[in-house]
């Protein structure tokens, strides 16, 4: 019997079981099988960290004639052990330097991919549709570049929350509202939200159905393949 | 009756009791033998005339008085005595020549004190009776358990009296006495009276005596001692006896010369356990005066002397209730406790406190030679036989008090003044104490225990002495000084009366504290100043009010010291202030009943008013809707889409038609990767998905991977994600098995593809391989670290090396962290993405901005792609499964939402018919 039929039937079984969580809803096969799942991916990266990050960035440190790596790799195995010692509250404010260097450095490359990356990159690309010398027709281009516009700067002002009081009530009973204006473009740009998020959730229904047809593909793939 | 207290262990006993009911000790003493036999000589217990009697007696050699005191010689310890025998000795009017002599002669006190005996100089210096008389004496009424102190004050009377007993001469005839007689119950001052004085206790009966008369007196009991074994069993020693002795031994003895030997002589033959203390010493008492007297006249003391004669014979009878009070003490002879105080003498005179004087006063007995005193008027004194011993089993608790102020008298003073007082009692006449009303100046110290010991109460016995007593004594002043008389008032026995009455302590205390500072306050007033207290019948005074004789005012007279200062009873104290209370008197102000309430405590109040009335109500309890359409809902949805899209993929129906659209993104993607070659650049594919979405990825991505394939290009795979290694292996696995089964063509996975495995560090390891890919992934998924050196990736030394990006992923994140971090480093490096439908419409933008050349869209990307390639995908097959889906979803979605339109509608026309 090929192992692959063994694995092909135990994902069916799996497969069938989670999907009596449809009918069943929570019950116990399901959280069997989920949480064989997280063991199983979770051993399944300890091995890969263990075989595929320690060892090689070890191996590197002791057989590299580079002092550079070779401090290198020192300051980063230290800064793993100090991260280990985390494990143990006694020793636990050892691993808060290797964890500050980490939040740190990874909001301040977040901070700066977000802001030359998506920032000024999605503001080149609303500019971008305006631009009439790119092909087609100007017309849509302009359509379509205004369309994003609106949409952009109505979503933008619907999470316009700063508004300036001038009612001689008090403010738990004077009715605050926006300018016009960015009432108007809030209203729009809630329309524009609305469709992003009935989009996103057209996306994972379609993600979910597409998973769903891929798994009854499975079986017919599975009966086509060993019973037929 | 008055109730009857125990001598042994102050148990309150009914007066018919014989025996203590808690101790079983014997109340009532025993009586004489001369009870049964009546002896026609008039006796009385004042101890002058026993003492004249039995001195007579010794004189005369009467046989009829010693038969007659053999019948009286007690064969118990509790009536030792004999009877007595009138008559006065010869030798006893010698010594009161005698006496006589030293007193006009004005002899010196230095002198006479040099012949007294020891004890008697001891007693004599004793200075504390005024104490003891101030302060409460805790006798009990029967018993007289204070004995000791009574003897001992006895003895001070004694050593007061000037030449009393020679020593030397005492000693010669006391010293012919068996040691052991004397010597082994000793007692000490240490102990205590209950100790030192047991009323039928022969041994404690003796040991006063020794302590007292100390070594004389040891003396002459020792010849006493040796004269009466002489007598009986060794005639030869009769030669150490005084003379006076012989003479009376040598006289013919009658049949009841055995019985005229003291009670002590015979018990020692006869009654060996009787102790023999008690039997010498009342027999010195008894006889040896009488005997010893004639041969020795210069012996005696002045006071013996100075005696009338006719007193010997009227206080010969009463001899035997002296001897029995002085036995309880055991410290002084008979003779000289016989003699009353003036106290008793009085008692006896009115007839009501004898009991209780005879009961609780045996001190007096012993204390006071008060037969020398009552020679002045004998003949008052009846004589009478004491059938029955009081002095045996009483005590004389209140003795002292009128014994005490003879012991501060000097002693030369008796003589000296040659009993003034007797005579000044004379001078009062006999009226005034008959009547017992006895002037508080002038009258000693009541007893303290007369008062529980009424004549209604006493014994009976008690009572025929106390009604013989008036008739037979006559009233004998004090030999205490004025001052010491003075101390005992009237009200002092009043107050002492009630000591009998078992009061708090603190109110005991108070009335001790309280009695001595008016006895010490009485005692500094006049006496002719103070007012004769009325005599109230003893039924009376017990009807009383204990607060009447408890010194003091209640707290409240003293408090109420409010003085009238206006009216007609200005001045006066205690009046009620009735002025005052109605002067103060005052309208009562009339006060507002409305409540003045403000409006926050108004609101407070309401708010309050409302939690609690919310508390008060009960909550209404929602019914929930049950689950189950919802579960047959969701189960019907779930078999809807199961059977549809299990239906279509086994039974494909082909109606719904390829997709047509051709999306730009995708075009620009496909155009780029079908110019790829083997000799371009290998191709960077990001494998970023998780295994939940690998249906899905493998849809859309395998298209694009089997188009690399097809072209032969060299992909290096990466992953950020650590189960994306795995993954991008059975895709590329897949893939090249796609592609063999579609076109035959063979992708060596080995050769064309690099597998770097997983990239740590998230977002973070992306900037880092942009900038350096040989750093962040030094070695690939097989272990390989040479991989940078190798043919496959050696002109890649930045992203600038690959050919192309593609990056599959399932995220929107991942997606934009590829643009943000790896985007701007790539140059002129075209990025694409392959991504799952969720996240395809938020990566959508950077398509939008050409930051991502081209995107595959999942399912449908995949399908599109495959038209595009002309080749069957394994998208296309679920093409019509997943359009069938997509609409059966829709449909769903505008059922459920028309449903919820339907419900609502129904419910608000049913609350608008409500």
């Amino acid at each position: 019997m090929d192992i692959t039929f063994l694995l092909e039937l135990g994902g069916l079984f799996l497969t069938l079981v989670i999907l009596l969580y449809l009918i069943f809803g929570d019950n116990a096969l399901f959280r069997l099988v989920t949480y064989s799942f997280i063991g199983v991916a979770a051993g399944y990266v300890a091995v890969l960290v263990i075989f595929q990050v320690l060892l090689p960035r070890l191996s590197i440190l002791v057989v590299s004639q580079e002092p550079l790596l070779v401090i290198i790799g020192l300051i980063q195995i230290i800064l793993g052990l100090m991260l280990f010692l985390k494990l143990w509250n006694r020793t636990s404010f050892l691993g808060a330097l290797p964890m500050a260097m980490l939040v740190g450095i990874g909001a301040a490359v977040t901070v700066g991919g977000s802001v030359f990356g998506t920032l000024f990159g999605q503001i080149g690309g609303t500019i971008g549709l305006f631009d009439m010398q790119k092909g087609g027709d100007p017309l849509m281009r302009l359509l379509e570049g205004s369309f994003v516009l609106v949409g952009t700067i109505s979503t933008l002002a619907y999470f316009q929350f700063n508004v300036r009081s001038k009612s001689p009530l008090p403010e738990q009973e004077a009715k605050i509202r926006r300018a016009p204006i960015l009432e108007v473009l809030a209203v729009i740009g809630q329309g524009f939200i609305g469709i992003t998020l009935g989009a996103m959730f057209a996306g994972v229904f379609t993600a979910a159905v597409t998973a769903l047809i891929e798994r009854i593909g499975a079986f017919f793939d599975f009966a086509s393949r060993y019973i037929y | 009756m008055a109730n009857v207290r125990c001598p042994m262990c102050s148990e309150i006993n009914t007066p018919d009791a014989g025996t203590c009911v808690a101790c079983g000790a014997r109340l009532k003493p025993v009586r004489s033998r001369s009870a049964q036999a009546p002896d026609p000589t008039p006796k009385d217990d004042q101890g002058d005339d026993a003492g004249e009697d039995w001195l007579s007696s010794l004189r005369l050699g009467d046989n009829d008085q010693e038969s007659a005191r053999e019948k009286k010689t007690p064969v118990e310890p509790s009536s030792p005595e004999p009877a007595p025998t009138t008559g006065s000795p010869d030798w006893l009017s010698r010594i009161r020549e005698r006496a006589r002599m030293e007193t006009d002669e004005s002899t010196d006190q230095s002198e006479s004190e040099a012949e007294d005996p020891d004890w008697m100089k001891d007693l004599r210096d004793g200075t504390d009776f005024p104490a003891r008389f101030d302060a409460p004496v805790e006798t009990d009424s029967v018993t007289g358990t204070d004995l000791p102190d009574s003897a001992e004050s006895s003895s001070d009377l004694l050593s007061r009296l000037p030449g009393a007993v020679e020593e030397p001469q005492l000693d010669d005839w006391l010293r012919s006495y068996p040691d052991q007689i004397f010597s082994p119950t000793n007692p000490t001052p240490d102990e205590s009276p209950s100790e030192a004085f047991q009323p039928q206790s022969d041994q404690q009966l003796g040991t006063p005596a020794q302590d007292s008369q100390g070594e004389g007196e040891e003396e002459w009991i020792n010849k006493l001692s040796a004269w009466q074994t002489g007598s009986t069993n060794e005639p030869r020693e009769l030669e150490s006896l005084p003379d006076w002795m012989n003479d009376e031994l040598a006289a013919p003895s009658s049949p009841a010369g055995e019985a005229d030997s003291p009670g002590w002589i015979n018990g020692e033959e006869k009654e060996p356990s009787i102790q023999p203390e008690e039997d010498q010493i009342s027999g010195w008492l008894r006889d040896v005066p009488s005997e010893t007297a004639p041969d020795e006249p210069a012996d005696l003391p002045d006071w013996l002397s100075s005696a009338p004669d006719t007193a010997a014979d009227q206080t010969a009878g009463a001899r035997d209730t002296a001897g029995s009070a002085s036995s309880g003490d055991g410290s002084l002879p008979d003779w000289f406790s016989s003699f009353d105080t003036p106290d008793t003498q009085d008692a006896l005179e009115n007839g009501q406190k004898l009991s209780s004087d005879a009961a609780g006063s045996e001190k007096s007995y012993n204390d006071l030679p008060d037969w020398l005193e009552e020679e002045s008027q004998p003949e008052t004194l009846s004589a009478q036989d004491p059938v029955e011993d009081p002095a045996a089993w009483e005590p004389a608790a209140a003795e002292p008090l009128s014994a005490g102020p003879a012991n501060e008298e000097p002693p030369g003073d008796l003589p000296q003044d040659n009993f003034d007082w007797l005579s000044q009692l004379d001078e009062k006449g006999d009226e005034e104490l008959v009547q017992g009303e006895s002037a508080p100046s002038e009258q000693p110290v009541e007893p303290i225990s007369a008062q529980p010991f009424s004549a209604e109460e006493s014994p009976e016995w008690l009572r025929d002495f106390a009604s013989q007593a008036p008739a037979a004594g006559d009233a004998v002043p004090p030999l205490i000084g004025m001052e010491e008389s003075e101390v005992a008032q009237p009200g002092d026995e009043i107050d002492r009366s009630f000591t009998s009455v078992e009061l708090p302590d603190w109110l005991s205390e108070e009335s001790s504290s309280s009695d001595a500072a008016s006895v010490s306050a009485k005692a500094s007033e006049p006496a002719s100043e103070e007012l004769t207290r009325a005599d109230l019948p003893e039924w009376v005074k017990e009807m009383r009010p204990i607060e009447s004789v408890i010194p003091g005012e209640p707290a409240s007279a003293e408090t109420n010291q409010h003085v009238e200062k206006a009216g007609p009873l200005a001045g006066l104290r205690g009046v009620l202030p009735a002025e005052e209370q109605i002067s103060r008197y005052r309208k009562p102000p009339v006060y507002s009943a409305k409540l003045r309430v403000s409006e926050k405590q108004r609101s407070q109040s309401s708010l309050l008013d409302s939690i609690v009335t919310q508390e008060s109500q009960p909550l209404l309890i929602v019914p929930e809707r049950s689950h189950a359409p919802r579960v047959i809902a969701r189960i019907l949805v779930a078999l809807l889409f199961l059977v549809v899209l299990a239906g279509l993929r086994a039974f494909p129906l082909g109606l719904q038609p390829s997709p047509m659209l051709t999306p730009p993104e995708l075009r620009d993607m496909f155009n780029q990767i079908d110019r790829a070659t083997s000799q371009s650049a290998p191709v960077l594919l990001a494998v970023d998905y998780e295994p939940g979405r690998s249906g899905e990825m493998y849809y859309a991505s395998s298209p694009v991977i089997e188009h690399l394939m097809a072209k032969n290009a060299r992909i290096v795979v990466l992953s950020t994600v650590p189960t994306g290694p795995a993954l991008a292996q059975r895709l590329l696995v897949d893939s090249a098995r796609d592609l063999n089964e579609k076109t035959n063509q063979i992708y060596d996975l080995g050769v064309q593809t690099l597998n770097l495995g997983y990239l740590p560090g998230g977002t973070i390891s992306l900037l880092e391989f942009a900038q350096l890919p040989s750093r962040a992934a030094p070695a690939s998924l097989e272990g390989n670290f040479d991989i940078w050196n190798q043919s496959f990736l050696q002109d890649v030394k930045d992203l600038t090396g690959f050919s192309q990006v593609i990056v599959l992923t399932d995220s929107a994140e991942t997606g934009r962290a590829w643009v943000e971090q790896v985007q701007p480093l790539m140059g002129n490096i075209p990025l694409y993405m392959v991504t799952s439908a969720q996240a395809a419409p938020l990566l959508m933008p950077y398509v939008q901005s050409q930051q991502i050349n081209g995107m595959v869209n999942g399912l449908l990307g995949g399908v599109i792609y495959g038209q595009w390639r002309q080749v069957d995908t394994p998208a296309g097959i679920y093409w019509e499964s997943y359009q069938v889906g997509i609409l059966l979803a829709v449909l769903l979605m505008l059922i459920g939402g028309l449903y919820s339109v339907i419900v609502a509608l129904t419910k608000r026309k049913g609350k608008a018919g409500a």
